[in-house]
């Protein structure tokens, strides 16, 4: 297996990912353009702008293993002839904005949905406050695309002197891993594995209780109550993506040389799609008091518990299985 | 503290320890870091009904949580015993094992309440009272705490 996780690989696992963001948030931003200019109250309300919301929060989240590639895409290539460390950085640093902004976007888009699926309304604000937050995340995503672009293609800059050069559009990557790991600052690290526990344990109680009912048990129990507790579930995977983002800047040879963290990686994308599954599911939200499971439910309900301890698992085995720290 | 070296010593003790395998301590680790995750998980669920999030949602059918949060107690103890047993002297005289240990004392008998409050609240639809919610308000903090404090216990 080890075999699989090759610096060749992992960049060229970038090299793929990486069209994602920005061709995932045009889409999206395309299909909300239209639900907010269309006549039929149909396309407004109840098709394409909850398809668009549902895109830019899986967009989101798939960003996810898109940024964490690149830094196994520079492990890579940052001793091959002709590679700028500049560049590189300038690349990651306006990577990380953009990455910052698009969450905050995946966040609000699952706002709106979440609203959506009580009231079959989105409301005015959350579809602003997407529509903005998209808007500027797909704009710091160009700039961060194309000066990746530019690292190993600078015959693309329209001034090839400038490759390496920081965008002002940046977030500063060393001073999150400064924070993190610098001299001083020793109660940082375990302050945010402690949340990371609070909020891993936050989203699995909700996560847990949700699945359960999809799955026939708590019979007694409408579904639709418990989509109340849904944004208790978002705001844990909200704190362990803050703090397991600062963990990975600030140590991220630790990850990505390690095939755990990938198998990691790939069990959160799961359990991240069960989240969106639980908001907007149709069968989910028609399950009353009483009425029976699905066999259907019952896999996915089975699919995403087992996710998210497996997620757990290779978190909390990381520094015991493969080879990091 | 003789009894306390006696025990790190042991060969039980020494295993757990020094076991160049992942069946020793990472294994009871993470069998504890799962225990944690369904006890609170399921605690966090039910205080946040209980202080009014999800008002629709019955109390009484909530009731096997409980029964969840108990097995998960239980394997915690267990699993905890054995991470004592592997590092008993800085464990025993830990000011941090300590606190961790007094949060979870003083919640076991809140969760009891907690249960007899839900196993309670039957008919529907029912209002819950100001005492269940501050009982439920503390034990949701303790958990937080008792979650911080053992996660730092790994740094010290």
């Amino acid at each position: 297996m080890a075999s699989l996780i090759t610096p060749g690989n992992l960049s060229h696992l970038h090299l793929l990912l990486n069209h994602f963001p920005t061709v995932g948030l045009t889409v999206a931003f395309a299909l909300l353009i239209v639900s907010i200019l269309s006549d039929s109250e149909a396309t407004r309300h109840d098709t394409m702008r909850p398809t668009a919301f549902g895109v830019l929060f899986a967009i989101a989240v798939v960003t996810l293993p898109v940024f964490t590639t690149g830094l196994a895409a520079e492990g890579a290539i940052e001793k091959l002839p002709g590679v700028s460390k500049a560049a590189m950085d300038a690349h990651e640093n306006s990577a990380l904005l953009a990455f910052v902004v698009l969450e905050l976007a995946g966040a609000s888009a699952w706002f709106g949905l979440w609203r959506w699926r009580r009231t079959h309304r989105i409301p005015p604000a959350l579809t602003i406050l997407t529509f903005v937050l998209s808007a500027i995340s797909l704009g710091l995503m160009t700039v961060a695309a194309s000066i990746g672009g530019g690292i190993r293609h600078p015959e693309i800059l329209a001034d090839p002197s400038t490759a390496g050069a920081q965008s002002m559009f940046s977030m500063s990557a060393s001073a999150v891993a400064f924070f993190v790991n610098g001299r001083g600052h020793q109660w940082v690290w375990p302050t945010l594995e402690s949340a990371h526990f609070v909020g891993m344990t936050l989203w699995f109680g909700v996560l847990l209780l949700a699945n359960l009912r999809l799955m026939g048990w708590f019979a007694r129990i409408p579904y639709p109550a418990l989509h109340r507790l849904l944004p208790w579930a978002l705001l844990g995977f909200g704190v362990n993506e803050v703090s397991g983002m600062m963990f990975y800047i600030a140590t991220p040879k630790g990850y990505t040389t390690n095939v755990v963290f990938y198998w990691k990686l790939i069990f959160l994308m799961i359990a991240a799609a069960d989240l969106l599954y639980l908001t907007v599911w149709p069968q989910a939200w028609k399950m009353d008091a009483g009425t029976p499971a699905h066999v259907r439910e019952r896999v996915i309900g089975a699919a995403a518990l087992v996710s998210f301890v497996a997620v757990m698992y290779c978190g909390r085995m990381l520094p015991f299985l493969g080879n990091s720290f | 503290m003789e009894y306390l070296t006696a025990l790190h010593d042991s060969a039980l003790s020494t295993w757990i320890r020094e076991a160049e395998t992942v069946w020793a301590f990472p294994t009871v680790l993470t069998i504890h870091t799962f225990g944690m995750m369904l006890l609170v998980g399921c605690a966090w669920v039910v205080d946040l009904r209980l202080l009014g999030i999800g008002r629709t949602i019955p109390i009484g059918p909530l009731r096997p949580l409980f029964r969840l949060m108990w097995l998960a107690f239980w394997i915690n103890l267990a699993t905890g015993v054995l991470l004592f047993i592997a590092d008993p002297e800085r464990k025993a005289t830990s000011l941090l094992f300590g606190i961790k240990m007094l949060l979870i004392i003083i919640n076991l008998p809140i969760l009891r309440r907690l249960e007899r409050a839900v196993y309670g609240e039957t008919p529907e639809p029912v209002v819950v009272s100001g005492g269940t919610k501050q009982l439920a308000a503390a034990s949701a903090m303790l958990w937080a705490g008792t979650i911080f404090t053992g996660r730092l216990l790994g740094y010290m």
